[in-house]
């Protein structure tokens, strides 16, 4: 092969698809062996950049601040947060409604003395007025005075 | 146990997969820069391509049950990288940005290399640019083994793994992809 190597030939050569006897001119023809190496040092020029860019980025911001999701992935989550605290919200009334013991009336009898019971009932209908009244009237003048 | 071609990583088939998850943020940090890295060269935009990697961790600890450790944890995030590249690049909202902004390629940020002369690193700088604007230029598929190869440094065998294409498909877009890349080189030189 006394002519140079195509472009073709040349990017076969790159790949490693080439024949035997491209192969064997690109080591010993020095004009192709030459473009051989330019491209190989392009590309590894090329390499050694991105990589010197991403080695910035790794030291300024570390892996440790990355380890959670992006934002897009998070966004059902955080839907669903908003929608399970609304329900809460809505359903957190009732729950508590229901749940809350009813409280004994205040004049309702826990005494089990006999004795204790005829009292309670005696004072109750000796009132003027209904117990809840009465804090009202202290406040008036005594009329029987 | 065998050990596969992936050079850098010890990557390897693992008997139990069920122990690469045990300890997922180790997981996680020894795998973030790979899959970052395959995700800014693909996206061109670093705060894009860390809000998928994110996503790619997310879902691979989501379906970890699924991992059957037929290939290697490497080969199985970047397969899971490749389809939020593909899901993402063939959104609504995607296209529209790229046709709003009418550019896909960006600009690789400049960094300081206090090793080599400014004219050097003018050099160099200009050369990795080209390769970036290059890349920009090819097909989705065409970048996507492109980068897995040269990158990645995955072989054949294990793109078309991660990309679920077969290994002579994988080598037709990488001969397609190299001899784009050479074209474009050629024309900004």
């Amino acid at each position: 092969m006394n002519r140079h190597l195509s472009e073709d030939q040349i990017a076969r050569c790159i790949v490693g698809e080439a024949d035997s006897a491209e192969a064997q001119h690109a080591r010993e023809c020095v004009e192709c062996s030459a473009d051989l190496d330019r491209f190989s040092r392009s590309v590894a020029l090329f390499r050694s950049g991105i990589q010197k860019q991403i080695n910035a980025r790794i030291t300024l911001v570390p892996t440790s601040a990355v380890s959670k999701p992006s934002g897009a992935d998070t966004q059902t989550p955080r839907w669903v947060l908003v929608a399970a605290a609304a329900v809460v919200l809505v359903v957190l009334p009732f729950v508590r409604a229901g749940n809350k013991p009813e409280a004994p009336p205040e004049d309702a009898f826990t005494e089990t003395d006999p004795d204790a019971v005829m009292n309670r009932i005696n004072l109750d209908l000796g009132r003027t007025v209904p117990a809840p009244m009465e804090p009202l009237m202290l406040g008036l003048p005594d009329l029987n005075r | 146990m065998r050990s596969a071609t992936t050079s850098g990583f010890v990557a390897l088939h693992v008997e139990n997969p069920a122990v690469e998850f045990e300890n997922f943020d180790r997981l996680v940090e020894q795998y973030r820069p790979r899959v970052l890295r395959f995700l800014f060269a693909s996206l061109r935009d670093m705060d894009l391509a860390e809000s998928l990697a994110q996503d790619c961790f997310w879902n691979a600890y989501k379906s970890r049950s699924t991992f059957r450790g037929d290939c290697s944890v490497n080969t199985w995030l970047m397969r899971i990288a490749v389809n939020l590249v593909r899901n993402h690049t063939q959104s609504r909202r995607f296209q529209f940005w790229k046709k709003i902004q009418n550019t896909d390629n960006g600009e690789m940020r400049e960094w300081p290399d206090h090793s080599v002369s400014p004219e050097e690193s003018a050099s160099i700088r200009q050369q990795v640019q080209s390769v970036w604007d290059a890349t920009g230029s090819l097909s989705n598929r065409q970048r996507t083994v492109f980068l897995l190869r040269y990158l990645e440094d995955l072989d054949i065998s294990e793109i078309a793994q991660t990309t679920g294409l077969t290994e002579n498909s994988v080598k037709v877009h990488l001969f397609r992809a190299v001899r784009g890349i050479r074209k474009r080189l050629g024309a900004s030189q």
